[in-house]
């Protein structure tokens, strides 16, 4: 059922075998899978049923690093920021779970084989479709869609699918709300985890809304499942017994921050035959009741070899080039007068020569690439109070110009790949240089404050996502990742939840 | 069919050359160059569209400090396509085969130039820019 929060009477106390902090895409997915588990569950989530202003004024902060927007990157009432991601699904690359000795503090303590089962039934529970991905024939369409072939085996087309998206609080709203074994606590704020005196074990959330009430819950177990910023600043505001933070025994809490820089056009396409070019790499194509969307990715052997980060690439089809008329484009760019000549140029070396007025097809891109791990780029608690009187969120993403630099590499074997393909040509605007752009954007993927490692030096979370040192607190969301990886988060933060309250569940059930 | 037809341009090329040897040098560098003057024409040749490759060379020369020698381009291309079997006098398509195999060698290889952003392999760009010196050359 679903309890107000602030109809609690002052000062009750509470007592649940599981809490679970956070109902968003981790919390809502644990919660459903542990309905009808021998244990009582509270869910506990800091907004109602819909969006609130003041609720979602909790998320300010402050940035002292590169420019970022934390109030409007995640939204804070049930569902959480599932009410507004764009349902881009895909698992992570094998390589992302490994130790790559060219990317410091790399390396999960579990691999994809461990996920794989959990991506299978994440599909599910974002309504995403069949788990099929990078099964080509599956999205052929009858043999009519043919990936492109780049010769060199660095670049690879890959599948992303799509969840419609999935509104996970609207959708599994009255299944949470008529599960027998969950009670959900609305409009309440966990203003404080408190651990026993030897912060070993957690043994009471302090719990508050914005009307003022304050009341308690006891659990056995709890799970925090905030989302990637407000894990690590809820483990550092839990400072009454540990004075810096919950499970921050080793100053690792809040750092290791990462996201998914956006890069808008970091390059452009001409191909001399757009009937190459299959609808899935266009747009979001419905294939057999999915949508998904064919992309550029960079392949393991690529990345390993020349000891690089990931990129993902989307790309549109943008104007025809022609030699009978001059196709209408508002575009100042002195370069576009190139086009045609360098189109010829393809023509007259490599591809065949042009058998009417269309010369070619210019595509526009974009895309996300990896950041390696950075201690530095951190969640810290800024002196500035929220309603509730809690320390605000100061956020320091920062980014190398490795990254920087790896992102330029991988463009420029894109282009390789095209020429040697002998039927494109890349032109690419991402700059040589050594910083980053304020105005580039981001994926509104909070990534790593709380990372998954098995050496409590290396890690906030064991492989089971168990906060080191403490025997019942657990995380669950991006914040455990390791590395950020190349690709959207969520199907991973859905998998790895499902696997979390698969151990919780064991746990629980035969007592482990 | 007229023996000058029998023979190829490579054949008729070498057959002046060591009939040339022995002459006089001035003689010599002369047939050079009127060689190095046919395979310019015959790179020129490729071009489906040399006006619009003379727009992209002249950006290169110009953006690069390239010296406009368009004997020099020649040369270098004619020395690349020779490592891939093309020999001056060839017909046109073993031209064009060998510089289809040296373009995609360049990619392979990342012997690529930047041109307005454009990855150009080096060969393509310095056929732009032979393009280019062959229309500065032309009266206006």
């Amino acid at each position: 059922m679903f309890i107000d929060g602030r109809k609690v009477p002052d000062g009750s106390v509470i007592e649940t075998d599981i809490a679970i902090i956070g109902a968003g895409a981790a919390g809502i997915t644990i919660a459903r899978a542990l309905k009808g588990a021998d244990a009582s569950v509270a869910l506990i989530e800091s907004g109602g049923l819909d969006f609130d202003p003041d609720t979602q004024e909790l998320y300010a902060g402050e940035t002292v690093g590169v420019p970022y927007t934390l109030d409007t990157s995640r939204l804070r009432y049930f569902g959480g920021s599932t009410n507004h991601w764009g349902g881009w699904c895909r698992p992570f690359e094998p390589i992302d779970f490994e130790e790559r000795d060219w990317v410091p503090h790399s390396g999960w303590p579990i691999n994809r084989a461990d996920l794989d089962p959990y991506y299978v039934r994440a599909n599910e529970v974002a309504h995403v479709g069949p788990f099929a991905f990078d099964d080509i024939d599956f999205w052929s369409d009858g043999g009519k869609n043919k990936p492109i072939d780049l010769p060199g085996g660095d670049v690879v087309t890959r599948f992303f699918e799509y969840s419609p998206p999935l509104r996970f609080g609207v959708t599994y709203r009255d299944e949470i709300g008529h599960a027998p074994n969950v009670n959900t606590y609305l409009n309440s704020n966990v203003l404080e985890i408190v651990p026993t005196e030897d912060a070993s074990t957690v043994q009471s959330l302090r719990v508050g809304t914005l009307t003022g009430r304050r009341f308690e819950i006891r659990p056995k177990l709890v799970i925090l499942a905030t989302g990637g910023i407000e894990n690590a600043r809820l483990l550092l505001l839990s400072n009454s017994v540990e004075k810096a933070g919950l499970g921050n025994g080793r100053g690792l809490v809040g750092r290791f921050f990462m996201e998914h820089p956006h890069i808008d056009r970091p390059a452009e396409i001409l191909m001399t035959d757009p009937d190459v070019v299959a609808p899935y790499y266009k747009t979001y194509t419905k294939l057999n009741g999915t949508n998904i969307r064919a992309v550029f990715m960079f392949t393991d052997e690529y990345l390993r070899k020349n000891r690089r980060l990931g990129t993902v690439m989307t790309w549109y089809q943008v104007k025809e080039i022609r030699t009978d008329k001059e196709v209408h484009e508002q575009d100042p760019d002195p370069a576009r007068g190139m086009e045609p000549g360098l189109l010829q140029l393809i023509r007259s070396t490599t591809a065949d020569a042009a058998s009417g007025p269309l010369l070619g097809m210019r595509y526009g891109s974009g895309c996300a690439t990896e950041q390696s791990p950075n201690p530095d780029s951190r969640v810290m608690l800024s002196t500035a109070k929220d309603a509730l009187g809690l320390n605000q969120t100061k956020l320091d993403w920062r980014l190398s110009a490795a990254d920087r630099a790896n992102l330029r590499l991988n463009m420029e074997t894109l282009a390789r790949a095209f020429g040697v393909w002998g039927q494109g040509s890349v032109r690419i605007l991402f700059q040589d240089r050594d910083m980053w752009d304020e105005a580039e954007g981001w994926g509104n993927h909070h990534m790593g404050t709380t990372r998954m490692a098995t050496d409590p030096r290396k890690g906030v979370v064991d492989a089971d996502c168990k906060v080191h040192g403490i025997s019942n607190l657990y995380v669950a969301g991006s914040s455990v990742f390791t590395t950020s990886t190349t690709v959207n988060p969520t199907l991973t933060i859905v998998a790895l939840a499902l696997r979390l309250a698969d151990h919780v569940q064991q746990r629980f059930v035969r007592g482990a | 069919m007229a023996l000058s037809d029998a023979l190829s341009r490579r054949q008729v090329l070498i057959l002046s050359g060591v009939a040339l040897a022995a002459a006089a040098l001035p003689g010599s560098l002369a047939l050079i160059e009127r060689g190095g003057a046919a395979v310019a024409d015959d790179l020129l040749s490729m071009l489906a569209d040399p006006e619009g490759a003379a727009r992209i060379g002249q950006q290169w020369i110009e953006a690069a400090g390239h010296e406009p020698d368009g004997r020099a381009f020649a040369q270098r291309i004619a020395k690349r396509l020779r490592a891939h079997g093309w020999h001056p006098g060839d017909a046109p398509e073993a031209m064009h085969a060998a510089l289809a195999a040296r373009v995609r060698h360049d990619f392979q290889h990342g012997d690529m130039v930047e041109i307005a952003g454009w990855q150009i392999s080096r060969t393509g760009a310095e056929l732009c820019a032979l393009a280019a010196t062959h229309r500065a050359a032309q009266p206006a």
